[in-house]
C-alpha cells in the first residue's frame, strides 16, 4: 500500500541489503538524515532476499552491500538486470568496508560506490550523484530498455574483472576427477581437452574430449572457485552456470525472444547465453 | 622420481666436496708425518681422498636425494640421523675396499687393521657434529619460520575487511546504542592487544587462547546477530596447559566465513578441548554451510596450511589435525598435540 503512495506522491524508493542489522539500520538512519524524501520499502539480510524484493517492489534506487550470504551483491546486481522487466532498472549503489575490487572499476559501473563505515558527508554526494543520474520516471519505454542494456553490459564487465583476480601463475592445468567407480582412482584431464563446465546442483559438470570422443565428468569445486584458475581469453562465461572454451564456439543464434544461444563444433544441442554477457558476442 | 638440484644448493655443494676433499688430504699428511708409517704418504693421500669423496657423495648427495623432499628435512628425523651415520661407514668401508687393489698390499694393511676403531671415532664425531649443526640450524629455521607465521597471522587478523566492518558497526552503534558500543570497543581492543602480545610469546595458556577466542566470537556476534551461536567448552583443569598463541583462531574464523556467513540462516560454532593421558584434543565443529571435506583438503586455504605448518613446527609428528563432515556438523576439525604443563620450559 504504502508503495503505491510513494509512487502517487513520487516519493523517490529504496531497497537496502546488507547482512549486519547494526549497518542496515544505520544506513537507514543517515539517509533519513540526508534525503528525507527517500522512502526505504525494505530492508533485506542476504543476496537471494534483495532480487527477490527487488523485483516485487522495483525500487529507484538500490543500495547493495558488496558480501552477503546467499549471494554477493554483484550478483544480486547481474541476476535483478537479468531478470528485470518493464520499468526503468534502479539506480545502484554498492557499499563494502574494504576496496578489494578495485573503486574505479566500481565508479565507472556504478552509480556509487560507498566505503564503510560511510560518513554523512559522504553519503549527501551520493546523493546529489543520485539526483544528477536522474531518478524520474519519465523516460520512455525505450530509453528503459536501452538503460538496462546499458547496465547489463556493466554488469556483467563488473564481473568478469572480479574474477579474473589471480595471476596467470595459479591458472588450472589439469583437472583432477574422482572416479569412485573405479576403486578410487583419480583422472587428470588436462584443460587443453575441456570443451566446457556446466554447474549442476551440487557438482560442476566438465564435458572434456578423450580417446573415445567428448565425455562428462564431475568435479566438486565450484563454478565461483573454478573460474579465476581459468583464462579468461580462453574460457568464456556466458551464463550464471556455464562457462565454454571461446574456440569451440560454432554459431551463437538469437531466438524470435532475443535471447541468444550457441552451439559448440562437434556437440549436438545449444547452450544458453544470459543477457549478462552479450557483450562478448557484439560484431562491432 | 627425478631429483632436481637448485642452482644455489649446487653451488654450496661443490664447496662442501672441496672442503672435504682438502680435509682427506689434511689427515692424510697428518698422519703420515705423525706416525711410523710416514714412508707410505702418497697410499694415505689416495685412501683419506677416497674415503672423503665417498663420505660427500653419501652424506651430501645422498642425503639430498633421499630427505629434500620429506618434510624430515629439518628436524633430523631417526631415520635420517640412521642414515648418515651408516653412510660414513660405508664411506670408509668403501674407501679402504675400493683403494686396496691399487695400491701395495702391505702398505694399507696396517691401516685396515684400525678399521673398527677409526669407524666408531667417525661415528661419535659425525654424530656430535649433526647434533651441534641440528641444534642451531633447527634454530633458526624454525624461528624465521615461526615469525613468517606470526606475521601472516597479524595480517590475517588485520583483516581489513574485519577492521573496516567492525569500525562500522561502531560508528553505527555510538549514537544508537552506547552501552553496545561500549562493549564492542572492549572486545576489539583487548582482541588487538592480544594479537600484538600473541605474536611474541611462543606459547600462551588454552585458558588465555579461549578467552581470545571469546573475544572474536562476541565481536563477531555483535555484527553478525543471532546468525551467530557459540559454544566454547574448556574443562577447568586443562586451563593452564600451553598452546602455540592463536593456533585455533584460523578454524574459528574459518567456521565463520566458509561455514556460517554463506548461510542465510547462520549456525553455530562449538569449539571444545579435552584431554587423555599424553594429549590434548580439541575441535572446531560448525553447524554452517558444510562444504565438501575433499574439497577443502583439495583448495587448502592459508588458514589450514597455517595451523598444520605450526603443528609441525612446535610439536613435530606427535601434532595432527583431521578434517570430516560426518555425525552431527557439517564441518569438523579436529587438532591434537602432547601436553605441555605451564611449569615446563619450552623454547
Amino acid at each position: 500500500m504504502s508503495a503505491v503512495l510513494s509512487q502517487l506522491y513520487r516519493r523517490p524508493t529504496a531497497i537496502i541489503a546488507e547482512d549486519e542489522q547494526h549497518l542496515a539500520e544505520a544506513l537507514r538512519l543517515e539517509l533519513a538524515k540526508v534525503w528525507p524524501e527517500l522512502y526505504v520499502m525494505s530492508i533485506v539480510n542476504d543476496g537471494i532476499s534483495a532480487v527477490k524484493q527487488a523485483l516485487l517492489l522495483k525500487p529507484d534506487v538500490l543500495f547493495f552491500d558488496i558480501r552477503m550470504p546467499g549471494m554477493s551483491g554483484l550478483e544480486a546486481a547481474a541476476e535483478l538486470a537479468e531478470t528485470w522487466k518493464g520499468n526503468a532498472f534502479p539506480s545502484l549503489v554498492f557499499v563494502t568496508a574494504y576496496d578489494q575490487y578495485a573503486l574505479q572499476a566500481f565508479d565507472a559501473q556504478a552509480v556509487d560506490y560507498l566505503l564503510k563505515p560511510v560518513s554523512s558527508d559522504r553519503l549527501q554526494k551520493t546523493v546529489v550523484k543520485l539526483h544528477l543520474a536522474g531518478l524520474s520516471k519519465h523516460n520512455t519505454e525505450e530509453d528503459n530498455s536501452r538503460n538496462l542494456e546499458n547496465t547489463l553490459t556493466k554488469l556483467g564487465k563488473l564481473l568478469s574483472t572480479t574474477t579474473d583476480q589471480m595471476g596467470t601463475a595459479l591458472r588450472l592445468k589439469v583437472i583432477k576427477v574422482n572416479l569412485p567407480l573405479l576403486g578410487n582412482s583419480i583422472k587428470l584431464i588436462p584443460i587443453e581437452d575441456v570443451l566446457y563446465f556446466t554447474a549442476t546442483d551440487k557438482y560442476v559438470q566438465v564435458v572434456a574430449k578423450t580417446d573415445e570422443g567428448y565425455k562428462e565428468f564431475l568435479i566438486r569445486t565450484p563454478l565461483k572457485d573454478l573460474l579465476p584458475q581459468l583464462d579468461p581469453a580462453v574460457f568464456w562465461k556466458i551464463h550464471r552456470s556455464t562457462v565454454v572454451r571461446a574456440s569451440a564456439i560454432d554459431i551463437v543464434q538469437r531466438d524470435h525472444l532475443g535471447k541468444l544461444s550457441l552451439t559448440l563444433r562437434g556437440r549436438m544441442g545449444s547452450l544458453a547465453i544470459s543477457r549478462l554477457y552479450t557483450h562478448l558476442f557484439k560484431t562491432r | 622420481m627425478k631429483i632436481i638440484i637448485p642452482a644455489s644448493e649446487r653451488r654450496h655443494m661443490l664447496q662442501r666436496l672441496a672442503f672435504s676433499l682438502s680435509i682427506g688430504a689434511a689427515i692424510a699428511f697428518a698422519l703420515a708425518t705423525t706416525t711410523e708409517r710416514s714412508g707410505y704418504l702418497g697410499a694415505q693421500v689416495i685412501l683419506s681422498v677416497a674415503i672423503a669423496a665417498f663420505a660427500w657423495l653419501f652424506v651430501d648427495l645422498g642425503d639430498f636425494v633421499l630427505f629434500s623432499h620429506s618434510i624430515e628435512r629439518f628436524p633430523f628425523s631417526k631415520k635420517r640421523h640412521i642414515y648418515l651415520v651408516f653412510a660414513v661407514i660405508a664411506a670408509q668401508f668403501l674407501g679402504e675396499i675400493l683403494v686396496y687393489p691399487f695400491l701395495d698390499f702391505g702398505q694399507v694393511r696396517t691401516q685396515f687393521k684400525g678399521f673398527w676403531t677409526w669407524c666408531l671415532i667417525t661415528i661419535v664425531m659425525i654424530s656430535v657434529f649433526i647434533w651441534a649443526v641440528t641444534q642451531n640450524k633447527f634454530r633458526t629455521e624454525d624461528k624465521r619460520r615461526e615469525s613468517d607465521i606470526r606475521l601472516k597471522l597479524l595480517e590475517t587478523q588485520l583483516e581489513p575487511h574485519m577492521l573496516f566492518n567492525t569500525l562500522a558497526n561502531l560508528r553505527a552503534l555510538i549514537n544508537t546504542d552506547p552501552v553496545q558500543a561500549t562493549k564492542m570497543l572492549d572486545h576489539s581492543v583487548s582482541f588487538l592487544r592480544a594479537t600484538v602480545n600473541g605474536s611474541r610469546v611462543s606459547l600462551h595458556t588454552l585458558g588465555t587462547e579461549f578467552e581470545r577466542l571469546g573475544d572474536y566470537l562476541d565481536l563477531m556476534k555483535i555484527r553478525m546477530g543471532s546468525r551467530l551461536k557459540y559454544t566454547l567448552d574448556l574443562p577447568p583443569e586443562l586451563d593452564g596447559h600451553l598452546i602455540p598463541p592463536f593456533l585455533l583462531q584460523p578454524l574459528v574464523e574459518n567456521a565463520i566465513k566458509h561455514g556460517l556467513e554463506p548461510k542465510v540462516e547462520g549456525g553455530r560454532i562449538i569449539v571444545s578441548a579435552r584431554a587423555d593421558e599424553k594429549q590434548i584434543l580439541i575441535e572446531v565443529n560448525d553447524t554452517g554451510v558444510g562444504s565438501d571435506v575433499e574439497y577443502i583438503k583439495e583448495s587448502n586455504g592459508f588458514g589450514l596450511k597455517q595451523v598444520t605448518e605450526r603443528l609441525l613446527a612446535v610439536y613435530g609428528e606427535l601434532g595432527k589435525m583431521t578434517l570430516s563432515n560426518t555425525g552431527d556438523f557439517n564441518t569438523s576439525v579436529q587438532i591434537q598435540f602432547p601436553i605441555t604443563q605451564r611449569t615446563e620450559a619450552f623454547a
